[in-house]
Parts: structure tokens; sequence; C-alpha cells
């Protein structure tokens, strides 16, 4: 690799690193649990952090299970900060597969949703 | 130098398609419930789905012009005859899915349905002509194969008036009711005040 290539490879990631720290608008960055993944010893907590400027209008969480049968309290909550986090709570759950629909509204006026799978492997002990 | 401005058009190329996969727009400034231009237009959800709501109205006795667009209606349909329900689902994934759409009386008779598909583009519409004043429902069902949630229990619904006159809530009477108020008494202050003051000296 000549310097000039390495130089141009180098630019292209910082500028590609400051398009991505310029995204304000919603993005989910993480979850737990993470979206397809294999679940042991759940706690009954779901937790999403998103980027952006999130506003209070419409936030939801709805928790299923393998059947489409909702599992989750009902209890959504919008925890606003720098890193805005949407959690709920789930009944304790059966082994197998689960799906979490996620949404927040920006302020901006655009919707963040989208939809979350994980596989329960072990019966679940909810803590009060 | 070819090679830096290929580099820079990758960039800009996979931040627009990462924007674009990650949130969708509202409807913009449209009319909301209550009658009011909102940013967020007629957002109607429930936990499930969110969709943007429109009813397009024709006045029969308006010449057509391409150039003028019919104004979007919220939930409040203003008057009776024939309308175009539209929603705009704002779930990205709910885009790929089927969904079928139903027009209900209040006495749950089906005025009008659009049968399960995909729909093209993000949008389902479907034309109905209300004959009367009343309370109507506009019912979204989704065919979730990812939730494989029953369609009936997830169905956004959605309440409609047509031709009603909708009673503001109290809450969100105008605000120059409150000031007429204020005004008045400030105003009789203003005048009962300094003659109060200029009649106590001469009454000592």
């Amino acid at each position: 690799m000549t310097h000039k290539t390495a130089k141009t490879i180098a630019a292209a990631l910082v500028l590609m690193g400051f398009s991505l720290a310029c995204l304000a608008e919603g993005v989910l960055l993480k979850s737990e649990p993470k979206d397809n993944t294999e679940v042991a010893n759940f706690d009954g907590n779901i937790k999403l952090w998103f980027s952006g400027n999130v506003s209070e209008r419409s936030p939801s969480v709805v928790v299923v299970d393998g059947q489409g049968k909702r599992v989750d309290n009902a209890d959504t909550r919008l925890v606003l900060g720098e890193r805005h986090r949407l959690t709920a709570s789930t009944r304790a759950l059966q082994p197998g597969p689960h799906a979490i629909r996620y949404r927040v509204v920006t302020e901006d006026g655009l919707i963040v949703s989208g939809v979350l799978k994980f596989t329960v492997t072990d019966s679940t002990e909810v803590k009060p | 130098m070819t090679t830096l401005k290929t580099w820079l058009l990758a960039t800009l190329l996979c931040a627009f398609a990462w924007q674009a996969g990650a949130s969708v727009p509202l409807g913009g400034n449209r009319k909301g419930v209550g009658g009011a231009f909102d940013m967020y237009g007629c957002m109607q959800s429930n936990n499930y789905y969110v969709v943007n709501f429109a009813a397009y109205q024709f006045d029969p006795s308006q010449t057509k012009d391409s150039k003028t667009l019919p104004t979007a209606e919220c939930i409040d349909i203003p008057s009776v005859g024939k309308t175009q329900i539209t929603l705009d689902l704002l779930d990205r994934d709910v885009r790929k899915k089927p969904v079928a759409l139903k027009i209900l009386r209040e006495d749950g008779a089906t005025l009008a349905e659009l049968p399960m598909a995909v729909a093209k583009q993000g949008v389902v519409s479907v034309g109905v002509d209300f004959k009367s004043p009343g309370k109507y429902q506009a019912t979204l069902l989704v065919n979730d194969t990812d939730l494989h949630t029953d369609p009936e229990i997830s169905a956004l619904h959605i309440p409609l008036t047509v031709a009603l006159v909708v009673e503001q809530p109290a809450t969100e009477k105008p605000l120059w009711i409150f000031f007429i108020v204020i005004g008045i008494l400030v105003a009789a202050l203003a005048y009962f005040l300094p003659r109060l003051l200029r009649s106590k000296p001469a009454d000592a």
C-alpha cells in the first residue's frame, strides 16, 4: 500500500466517522436482549437505547411469544437523557422464540420503529 | 485524487443509506387532531403500529384544477360525500407485510374494504361514500409475520367523525378568552383605582 493510498483511506475513514456522528436523527443504538440472540437467565427487563432528539410522543414496546401472545406488562417507560432509554418488563417467559416491537418518535417527526427477536433458552424467573 | 473522490462519494452514500434506513418521516405540516396544522400531521397509533391518516374530500362544485391539491383532513371529516381515506404506513417493516383496511359504520357494518395485500409505496388508500353524518371507524389490520399476533388483536382502530361539530375540550378552549378577562380586569382597575385614591384625601 502506497503512502498516498493510506492517506486517502485514513481521510475516508475519518469522514465516515464524522458523517455517522452527524446522524442527529433517532437510531436504535443497542438493545437488551440483543437482536437474534439466545438468552439464558432472562431477568424480564427489556432495554433499548436510542440516539437523536427522541420526543415523549407515543413511545411503545410490545413483547410477544412464539404464538404472538403478548407477554409484556404494558409498562413502557421512556427515560430521556444523553442516550435515551426505552424500557419495559415482561412476565416470566417460557423457553422459545420471542419478538419485541419498539417505537419512538423524534422531535423532528421521524418514526424509529422495528422488530427485534430473541430466544429464551430456559424458563425465566422475574424478580419482583 | 480520483480515489479520494470515490471514497468521499462512498462515504456520503453510506451515510445517506444509514439515515434513510433509520427512520421514517411523518406527514409534514398537515392537519392534526382538532383541525390545527401540526408538524406531526394526523399521527394515529396503538401499541403496535403507527400511521399518518388523511381524508381527502372533493368538492363537486369546484372546478377541477390539477394545480390545487385537496386538503388532507384528519379524523374529523368536515362533510358527507365521497372521500378518499389514506394511511401512510410509518413503520418501515409494515411496508413489507400484508395489510388490510376497513371503513366501518358505528353499527359495525363495512362501508369499504381493501383486502390483505402488501402496500406498494407504503400507502393504503380506499374510497368511501359517507352518506350521513355520524361516527365511523377506520381499521388497519396487519399480517405481522414477525410477531404472529392475530391481526384482530393488533389492529389499529381509528375513530372518525363525519360532518359532526366536534366540541373542543375545555383545556383547548381559545386562550384569547383568558386574555380578554385579564384585559377587562386591568381596564377596570385603571379606571377605578385613581378615583378611589383621589377620593380618600377629600374624605379626610
